[in-house]
C-alpha cells in the first residue's frame, strides 16, 4: 500500500474538529451575543453553516484533483498567476491566523491565571510546541489529533452540562433576532472561528480512501458546531444576554461559576486553562502545519521540515504586534472576515472555474505530488 | 542537519520549554499568601477620611468623590490558626490565636482601598477564596457599579461569592463571632449556604445578581442581613434594587413570597393561619412550590398570570379542640383558607415591589421572550419597563395542597 496514502476517515473528521475548537471558544458567546442578544444560538448555527459551506467547497474541489491539493490544483484551474497570488494569500492568512491565536491564548492565561508570567513567553512557550511538532510528517499529525480529541471534547462538555443547573431558559427566548445587519456581521465573525477546517484541502490527497471525504467533512464540522453551540445555550442561559456583553470571556466565566458536585473543586476555571491547551495547541499545529505545508508546496521544497523554525520568529513577531487586548479583538474581527474571502469565496472562484472549465485531476491515484 | 547538532538544538529547546512551562513567575506559597476570606465595605467617617495617607494618589488631586470615601475591611486568614476539624476548644479563647486578622483601609474606590490596604500588609492579597462580600445599607443605596466594575474585572473573584447588604456597619457583621464557629466569615457563609438549602433564601450568588441587574427587564436583590445581640446573624428580609441603587428592604417572611412567585422549588416558611378564628392560629409549613406564569398583552398594556402552587405540612396548632385534622374535609377547609390568605399576600407583596418600581420578579423578562415585538416596540430601557411593570395587571392564583401532618392523629 502506499505509504503517503493513508489518513483514515475517523482521522480526518479528528483533524477537522480539533483545527476548530480553539482559543476562539473562550469570546465566542460574547460575539454571539453582542450580534443578537438572546438569538446567539441562531447566529452561532449561522456561523457553523458557513463553516459547512467552505468544508463542502473543498471537499467537492479535492474529489475533482484527488491526488493535489489547494495550492497545487489551483494553477490548473486558474493559470499560474492568479494561482501564485490566491495560494500567497492562503500562507500569508495563515501565518497571521496561528499569530493571533498564540497571542489570544497567551492573553487569556496572562489575566486569568498566570499573572506575573510574561505575555512574551506564554506565546512563545506555545508557538515553540506547534513549530516543534510541526515538523512532522502527516502520520504524526494525524495521530497527534486522534489522541487530543477526548481532550479536547471533555472539558466543554463537563462545564455545559455542570452549569446548566444555574440555566435560564427564559434567558434564551426569543430565539430569532431582528436586526438583520448586526445579525449578519456577527455571523460572518463566528463563521472566522471555523476557519481552521480548511486544512481539508490539504488532506484530501492524503486520504485512504478520499471518497469519503464528504462522511469525514460532516462529522468534523458537526462535532465542533454542536460543542460551540452547547456552550453558547449556556453560556446565555447561565448569564442571560445584556450581562454577557459585560464579559470578554464569557465561556472561562462560566467555568469559573461552576463547581463540582459535592465540592470536590468549587471553581473549574484554572484546571479548564490547564486542559484547554491542548485544544489551542491542536489548533496551532493546524494553522502551523497548513502554513508551512503550503509554502514547501508552492516553492516546490523537498518537505516542509526546515521551513517550521524558520518561519517562527515572523509568526512570533506578529502576534506581538497588538498593542492592548481590545486592539487583538479588532484585529481578530477584521482578519477573520477578511480570511473568509480566502477560505469560502476563494475555493468557490476555484469550484466555479473548474466546472466551467472541466478541469480534473489525472484519474490514476498513485502518491500525491508533492 | 547533522544528527549530533540537531540533537543538540532539541535538548536546548527541551530545557527552554522545562523552565518556562513550571510557570515558576507565579510560583507563590501559600504561607506568602493573605488569603481574603471576606470583606466589607462601609462609608468612612470623617476623621477617618483624614487620616488617610496619600498611596494611591495624592489627596488634592481629586474632588473628594460625591458619595464620600469608602472604608473596606478584609478577613485574612492566619496560616496555621484556620481549624480544619471539629474546634478543639481551650486556645481559641486567648487573643493571639485568633484565626483571622482584620485589617481595613480608607480609599476613594474599592481598588484604591485594596491598594491602601496591600501597603500596609507584608503578604500579597490573595482573592481566590473570597467567599463573601458584605455591603452596608448606606453604600448599596449610593449605588454599587464601582463594586460591581472591580468584582467584575478581578480574575481570582468567584461568581458564585455572596454579596449581601447589612443593617448598619458592614465590619460589625464581618467581625461577628458566634460561638459555633470560630471563623467568622466561614460562620456567615454557613449561615448563606444553609438558608439556601433550608429553602429559606433562592440561590442568588453574586453572579445571578449581575445578571438580574444587568438584564433590562428584571431587577436585582440581595439578602438583608443584621447582627443580633449574641453576635448571631439574622437573615433580617431582602434589599431590593433598582439599576444599582438599593431602595428598599422587606421583612423575612416576603423573602418566602418572592420564592413563591418566583417558584423557587424548595420551600422553608412557615406562616400561622388563624384558623378557624384569629384565636387558634395553625402553622402551615411549605415544602414545595411550583409557580407557572404566563403573559398575555391585552390593549397594549402587559398581563401577568400567577399560577402558584404550594405544598406542605402542618406543623403545629395553638390550642386543642376546636378543630381536628383527621378528615379530609377538615384539610380540604384548612388548605381553602391557606390559599386565600396567601392569594392576598402575595398580590399585596406584588402591588408594593409595582408601586416602588422595582421588578425582582424578572416579570419583565418574561415579556422580552415571549412577547418580543411588543417588547421592541413599546419597551425601549430597563426604566420605561419598571414604568409598565407599574401599571401591569396581575391575575394570582393559589393551589395548596396539605399532604402530611405530622405524627398526630388530629
Amino acid at each position: 500500500m502506499n505509504i503517503q496514502k493513508q489518513l483514515t476517515t475517523i482521522q480526518t473528521a479528528a483533524i477537522l474538529t480539533s483545527s476548530i475548537i480553539g482559543v476562539g471558544v473562550l469570546p465566542l458567546p460574547l460575539f454571539a451575543a453582542r450580534a443578537a442578544g438572546s438569538a446567539g444560538p441562531l447566529i452561532t448555527a449561522g456561523g457553523a453553516a458557513a463553516g459547512f459551506l467552505g468544508v463542502f467547497i473543498l471537499i467537492f474541489l479535492g474529489r475533482r484533483f484527488q491526488n493535489q491539493s489547494i495550492i497545487q490544483y489551483s494553477p490548473r484551474v486558474i493559470g499560474k498567476p492568479i494561482a501564485f497570488a490566491g495560494s500567497m494569500l492562503i500562507i500569508l492568512f495563515f501565518a497571521v491566523l496561528t499569530s493571533l491565536a498564540a497571542r489570544e491564548f497567551g492573553t487569556v492565561v496572562v489575566t486569568s491565571v498566570l499573572r506575573k508570567t510574561p505575555l512574551e513567553v506564554t506565546v512563545i512557550v506555545m508557538l515553540l510546541l506547534a513549530a516543534k511538532q510541526a515538523r512532522k510528517d502527516i502520520r504524526i499529525f494525524a495521530y497527534t489529533h486522534l489522541l487530543y480529541l477526548p481532550f479536547i471534547l471533555a472539558p466543554g462538555l463537563i462545564i455545559v452540562i455542570l452549569s446548566l443547573k444555574n440555566a435560564e431558559w427564559l434567558y434564551l427566548q426569543p430565539i430569532w433576532g431582528t436586526e438583520w445587519k448586526r445579525m449578519g456581521t456577527g455571523v460572518l465573525t463566528v463563521a472566522a472561528l471555523f476557519q481552521g477546517s480548511f486544512i481539508i484541502g490539504f488532506l484530501i490527497p492524503y486520504m485512504r480512501r478520499p471518497e469519503r471525504s464528504v462522511t469525514a467533512g460532516f462529522w468534523g464540522v458537526s462535532i465542533a458546531a454542536c460543542l460551540y453551540l452547547l456552550i453558547v445555550i449556556a453560556a446565555i442561559g447561565v448569564f442571560g444576554a445584556e450581562e454577557i456583553k459585560n464579559l470578554l470571556w464569557p465561556t472561562l466565566e462560566l467555568a469559573k461559576t461552576t463547581s463540582l458536585p459535592a465540592n470536590i473543586l468549587e471553581r473549574l476555571d484554572a484546571a479548564f486553562i490547564a486542559v484547554w491547551v491542548a485544544a489551542v495547541f491542536t489548533t496551532l499545529y493546524v494553522s502551523y502545519f497548513l502554513t508551512i505545508l503550503a509554502m514547501s508546496q508552492l516553492f516546490r521544497l523537498k518537505d516542509h521540515k526546515a521551513l517550521s523554525f524558520a518561519i517562527l520568529p515572523v509568526i512570533f513577531v506578529i502576534a506581538m504586534l497588538p498593542q492592548s487586548v481590545a486592539q487583538l479583538y479588532e484585529v481578530i474581527e477584521w482578519v477573520g472576515r477578511f480570511g473568509l474571502l480566502i477560505t469560502i469565496a476563494y475555493p468557490a472562484f476555484l469550484l466555479l472555474v473548474a466546472s466551467i472549465r472541466r478541469a480534473k485531476g489525472e484519474s490514476n491515484s498513485n502518491a500525491p505530488a508533492r | 542537519m547533522h544528527p549530533l547538532v540537531r540533537r543538540w538544538v532539541l535538548l536546548c529547546i527541551g530545557i527552554v520549554m522545562l523552565l518556562t512551562l513550571t510557570s515558576c513567575w507565579d510560583r507563590r506559597e501559600i504561607e506568602e499568601r493573605a488569603v481574603v476570606l471576606a470583606i466589607s465595605i462601609d462609608k468612612a467617617t470623617d476623621e477617618e477620611v483624614r487620616a488617610k495617607e496619600e498611596i494611591s494618589h495624592l489627596i488634592n488631586e481629586f474632588p473628594p468623590p460625591e458619595t464620600g470615601f469608602i472604608k473596606l475591611t478584609a478577613q485574612i486568614a492566619v496560616p496555621g490558626r484556620i481549624p480544619l476539624g471539629p474546634s478543639e476548644g481551650g486556645g481559641a479563647s486567648s487573643p493571639s490565636m485568633e484565626p483571622v486578622w482584620i485589617l481595613s483601609a480608607i480609599g476613594y474606590t474599592v481598588d484604591d482601598a485594596l491598594v491602601t490596604l496591600q501597603q500596609e500588609l507584608a503578604d500579597r492579597l490573595f482573592y481566590g477564596h473570597l467567599r463573601i462580600i458584605v455591603i452596608s445599607e448606606e453604600i448599596a443605596k449610593d449605588g454599587l457599579d464601582n463594586i460591581n466594575d472591580y468584582f467584575r474585572r478581578n480574575p481570582q473573584i468567584r461568581r458564585l461569592t455572596w454579596l449581601v447588604v447589612s443593617e448598619g456597619m458592614a465590619a460589625d457583621l464581618i467581625n461577628a463571632s458566634p460561638e459555633l464557629e470560630r471563623v467568622p466569615a466561614l460562620y456567615l457563609l454557613a449561615t448563606m449556604d444553609h438558608a439556601v438549602e433550608l429553602g429559606k433564601f433562592p440561590n442568588e450568588f453574586l453572579g445571578k445578581f449581575w445578571t438580574k441587574i444587568s438584564n433590562l427587564g428584571s431587577d436585582g436583590f440581595l439578602p438583608y442581613i443584621k447582627v443580633k445581640d449574641e453576635e448571631n446573624i439574622q437573615l433580617a428580609g431582602l434589599a431590593y434594587f433598582q439599576g444599582d441603587k438599593m431602595i428598599g428592604k422587606t421583612n423575612p417572611i416576603e423573602i418566602g413570597v418572592l420564592m413563591a412567585i418566583v417558584g423557587v422549588p424548595s420551600g422553608g416558611y412557615s406562616v400561622l393561619t388563624p384558623y378557624p378564628d384569629e384565636s387558634h392560629p395553625v402553622l402551615f409549613r411549605t415544602t414545595h412550590r411550583q409557580t407557572n406564569i404566563t403573559t398575555e398583552i391585552k390593549n397594549g398594556r402587559p398581563e401577568f398570570t400567577i399560577d402558584v402552587a404550594l405544598e406542605g405540612s402542618i406543623d403545629e396548632k395553638l390550642k386543642e379542640g376546636i378543630i381536628q385534622f383527621d378528615r379530609q374535609s377538615t384539610v380540604q377547609a384548612f388548605q381553602e383558607e391557606v390559599e386565600q390568605r396567601a392569594k392576598k399576600t402575595y398580590e399585596k407583596f406584588i402591588a408594593k415591589m409595582q408601586q416602588e418600581e422595582s421588578d425582582i420578579f424578572g416579570f419583565g423578562e418574561y415579556i422580552r421572550a415571549k412577547h418580543p415585538s411588543y417588547w421592541r416596540q413599546s419597551v425601549h430601557s430597563s426604566d420605561h419597563w419598571r414604568s409598565i411593570f407599574k401599571d401591569a395587571k396581575m391575575n394570582i392564583q393559589v393551589t395548596v395542597k396539605v399532604r402530611l401532618v405530622g405524627m398526630k392523629a388530629n
